[in-house]
């Protein structure tokens, strides 16, 4: 059937548009380099036959480490128009992880950017005896590198183009005979419990999910995409791609991770794929800044940002918005609104879809609030999306209705689970885990704790394993009140425990940038994170987020102690996953003896703290920390 | 990679007097083509000074710099960095006004054609300006690129932190596209980090750009990680020469460095 894989769409779009559109962009040298479908083609056609010389067979898998860069991408593509299985390992990953996704996936071919990911790749190059090829793609500083495993990305590809002379229409071949139930991308769960897991998806089931992606706004030619959240996650692929390649879309990459910012508002996307960490961000950057601008744009942020709210609201209940706060809003649009979209590079945007954990609705609807199509879009890589908010039925503290095809419904122990047609395959090479994800009828178990609501949507609370119990049995969800916290500038993670003890306390990890621009405006000096986390002025402000939260939640739920981190949160030291995703297990047994002391009637703690540098190292830190009691009696 | 007959630099029996200093007394040294030769020893004990006789700065009072095959102890600053001489500084100079577009720009000036009649002309007709402007952004973009500095490309220098600022002073350098690079202390007030990526920049450099590198240095782990041969200077006398090994157990190194124990 034409059009019912990766592949066979991959290469129509390509003959159709040929040298006549850019498919990609990638901004080098100050300057967005365009590459065409024909390029994209080329490079990925040539590049998969070159593969194929070297010894790659349709079913191989090839693990692709670097930044979004056109030639991931072109990788990517070679791999599956060759009928094989692309993975990605993400870039910052210590040897040990890289190993872990090369050996588990059985990768024959590693793809890497640069020379830091080749000299990890080298460093285990022992333990991975499988691997043909380690091919790279920036040649910068390896010029004297003379392991005979090495090559050159262009070398492959003109390989390739030497192959295809010989084999004329191998390829095309391969991508005729390929069929939508064959595998076509293997991604690794961030990890948040035990190893990572790779879950396995074909034709189908991406081609479902980009489907339900694409509902709120049909990709078309005209759209144009900045791709800079990892491509190791996946979600990418599942979801965006194969609506670009349909749809005929251009895609944009980053000059650098560091330059996202601004290169985003010089394309200024008119379809997002989010998450709510990088929204919170956003919300605190305006928080930020405004406090910091001039008298007229604080009077005007605080006078027409209550009206946003308001009209959101609104909105968002379906109301009917009268002429009177029209007008208002229309004008806020005008003077706030409009300038704060320009800034988040929001001017283009047509469709906002949030996917991954829950959200604070204050986040939510400050988006609305700016004029934003936003979408709440729930479901894990092995099944999604399986609901979504609909257009006029959306309701910030859920996650939408079941999308087209899916199913949802909650078990007698609280669970959602899920089925619809964008289940993946099954874990690769596990089917023992795939038995206990999915069931005998085909339930996906997702692992959260949710209900439905009146109106049938879904709300999902949070992990089923992470819901606590307070010692009298009052039920809390930590990632909730971790979320409200989240909310405030200062503060850039939280981890909230409670779990049969007599309240809820917090460990709070403080936004730098933010505080430390804020200790500058108040004059306290401070000269490194930890001295600054310690400050008694820090302390006494965020108390004050912490006792407006408090007013907010119910009595027993209240945070009632808390302390101040002397360290960020890393991924580094395996306290969030790569996709900065809170590691509950790790970071409570890390912070064990801390947590202790917030239950105990100590005021202050000292740290002893393990840091992991990039190349394995370790050093040990030594901090005293103060303990805070927030004692806001009931009214 | 070195080549052992063919010698880049040649410093002969250099002697500069400041009054009664005697900064330099009688140095002599080589730097063959394609070596990374540092500098080391304790303060005040002339490395710079080498430096600053190197590219005009000073002028000894006898003494004799050959710089691939030509003399040039007596030519002003401005000549010898035409020959392809190109160098950092200690306390960073650049210009902390501009950006660092316009302060790397200002590296490739010897390769604009401009001159007076060229920029009234460039008035009347852009064309020609606007093609050597591309021409002369684009080799500036690779050294941006090569350094890693496009987050702070359109930011003024007097805004940069440090650490970069030692990059772009070096790009500079390297917009000169020399034959011989000098850096004087290019990893003072780093920290691990900055000095690990600044390390592997030169290396890098050595790699790509410029295949003979002068360094003065203090961090002893770097010097002995990346150069080929180590020059030891004390009270402006050159004390030792030779390879990294030979010199962590030179007698004479270990005096000036760690004293006698003699009160």
């Amino acid at each position: 059937m034409p059009g019912d894989t990766i592949s066979k769409l991959f290469k129509r779009t390509c003959e159709k548009y040929w040298d006549k559109k850019v498919a990609l962009r990638y901004k080098n040298l100050g300057v967005w380099q365009p590459y065409t479908w024909k390029d994209w083609w080329e490079q990925s056609k040539y590049f998969a036959i070159g593969l194929m010389s070297l010894g790659f067979r349709p079913g191989d898998r090839i693990t692709i480490i670097g930044d979004n860069e056109p030639e991931w991408y072109f990788a990517q593509f070679a791999a599956i128009c060759a009928g094989g299985i692309p993975t990605g390992a993400y870039q910052d990953s210590h040897p040990q992880e890289i190993k872990y996704v090369i050996t588990q996936s059985g990768s024959s071919f590693v793809v890497v950017e640069d020379q830091e990911q080749v000299d990890k790749t080298l460093d285990i190059k022992d333990e991975i005896p499988e691997v043909k090829r380690v091919i790279y793609w920036d040649p910068k500083g390896l010029r004297f590198y003379d392991d005979p495993i090495l090559m050159r990305f262009d070398e492959v590809v003109k390989l390739g183009r030497e192959y295809e002379n010989e084999h004329p229409g191998l390829l095309e071949q391969i991508i005729e005979n390929s069929g939508a139930e064959d595998p076509v991308m293997l991604t690794y769960s961030s990890g948040t419990t035990g190893l990572p897991k790779g879950i396995v998806h074909n034709s189908r089931s991406v081609l479902a999910a980009s489907r339900c992606w694409d509902l709120p706004s049909p990709t078309g030619e005209k759209d144009e995409f900045v791709s800079f959240f990892p491509l190791a996650y996946g979600a990418e692929l599942l979801y965006a791609i194969p609506a670009f390649v349909k749809g005929g879309a251009t895609v944009n990459f980053p000059e650098e991770l560091e330059t996202v910012a601004t290169d985003i508002r010089e394309i200024g996307p008119s379809k997002s794929s989010t998450a709510p960490r990088l929204l919170e961000n956003e919300v605190s950057f305006v928080q930020v800044k405004i406090a910091d601008a001039s008298f007229f744009k604080r009077i005007a942020y605080q006078l027409f940002m209550p009206v946003g709210y308001r009209v959101a609201r609104m909105k968002l209940r379906n109301q009917k918005v009268n002429l009177f706060w029209w007008a208002v809003y229309a004008l806020g649009y005008l003077l706030v609104f409009r300038p704060i979209k320009d800034w988040l590079a929001y001017s283009g945007n047509r469709a906002m879809l949030i996917g991954g954990a829950s959200m604070a609705s204050e986040v939510f609807e400050f988006f609305v609030a700016l004029g934003i199509d936003a979408r709440m879009m729930y479901g894990m890589i092995e099944c999604t999306p399986t609901a979504m908010h609909m257009k006029g039925d959306i309701d910030p503290e859920t996650s939408g209705v079941p999308t087209p095809g899916s199913e949802l419904r909650i078990s007698e122990g609280g669970e959602i689970l899920s089925r619809g047609p964008q289940r993946m395959l099954g874990y690769y090479n596990n089917p023992e885990a795939t038995a206990k994800l999915v069931d005998e009828k085909g339930w996906v178990h997702t692992s959260d704790a949710g209900f439905i609501t009146e109106r049938g949507h879904l709300v999902c609370i949070d992990r089923l394993a992470d819901l606590g119990t307070l010692a009298d049995g009052t039920g809390f969800s930590p990632s909730y009140i971790e979320n409200k916290l989240k909310f405030s500038p200062y503060i850039r993670d939280a981890i909230v425990t409670g779990d049969n003890r007599e309240f809820v306390a917090a460990l709070v990890s403080i936004d730098f940038p933010n505080l430390g621009k804020w200790a500058e405006v108040h004059r306290i000096p401070y000269t490194t994170f930890v001295d600054l986390s310690q400050k008694p002025d820090v302390y006494d402000l965020i108390k004050k987020d912490v006792v407006s939260i408090n007013r907010r939640l119910p009595e027993k739920q209240r945070i009632r102690r808390f302390a101040l981190l002397h360290k960020e949160l890393d991924a580094d030291d395996a306290e969030l996953t790569r996709t900065r995703k809170l590691r509950r297990k790790e970071v409570s047994q890390r912070y064990h003896d801390m947590i202790e002391a917030l239950y105990s009637d100590k005021m202050e703690y000292t740290a002893e703290a393990k840091v992991t540098y990039r190349d394995g190292r370790t050093a040990t830190i030594t901090t005293k920390i103060q303990i805070a009691s927030v004692e806001d009696k009931p009214r | 990679m070195v080549s052992e007959d063919k010698t880049n630099l040649r410093l002969e029996h250099l002697h500069l007097n400041f009054g009664g200093v005697r900064a330099l007394v009688d140095v002599s040294l080589e730097v063959k083509d394609g070596e990374i030769l540092s500098i080391i020893g304790p303060n005040g004990a002339g490395k710079t000074c080498i430096l600053n006789c190197i590219n005009g700065f000073y002028r000894p009072q006898s003494g004799n710099i050959y710089f691939d095959g030509g003399n040039i102890t007596r030519l002003p600053s401005h000549r010898i960095a035409r020959l392809g001489i190109a160098r950092t500084f200690q306390n960073i100079e650049l210009f902390t006004g501009l950006s660092v577009l316009d302060n790397l720009l200002a590296g490739r000036h010897f390769y604009m054609a401009g001159g007076l009649a060229g920029s009234i002309l460039g008035g009347i007709y852009f064309g020609k300006a606007h093609k050597e402007e591309v021409e002369q952004r684009r080799v500036i973009e690779e050294i941006i690129d090569f350094l890693e500095i496009e987050p702070i490309r359109k930011q003024i220098v007097g805004t940069v932190p440090y650490g970069l600022r030692k990059r772009v002073e070096l790009g500079r350098a390297l917009a000169l596209q020399p034959k011989l690079l000098l850096m004087d202390e290019p990893m003072a007030g780093m920290n691990l980090e900055e000095k690990e990526d600044m390390a592997r920049f030169i290396l890098d450099i050595y790699e790509e750009r410029v295949n003979t590198i002068v360094l003065i240095e203090h961090d002893m782990g770097v010097v002995m990680d990346i150069s080929h041969r180590v020059a030891v200077l004390d009270f402006g006398r050159k004390i030792a020469e030779g390879t990294p090994s030979e010199i962590k157990t030179n007698p004479a190194v270990i005096k000036a460095y760690l004293g006698t124990g003699k009160i």
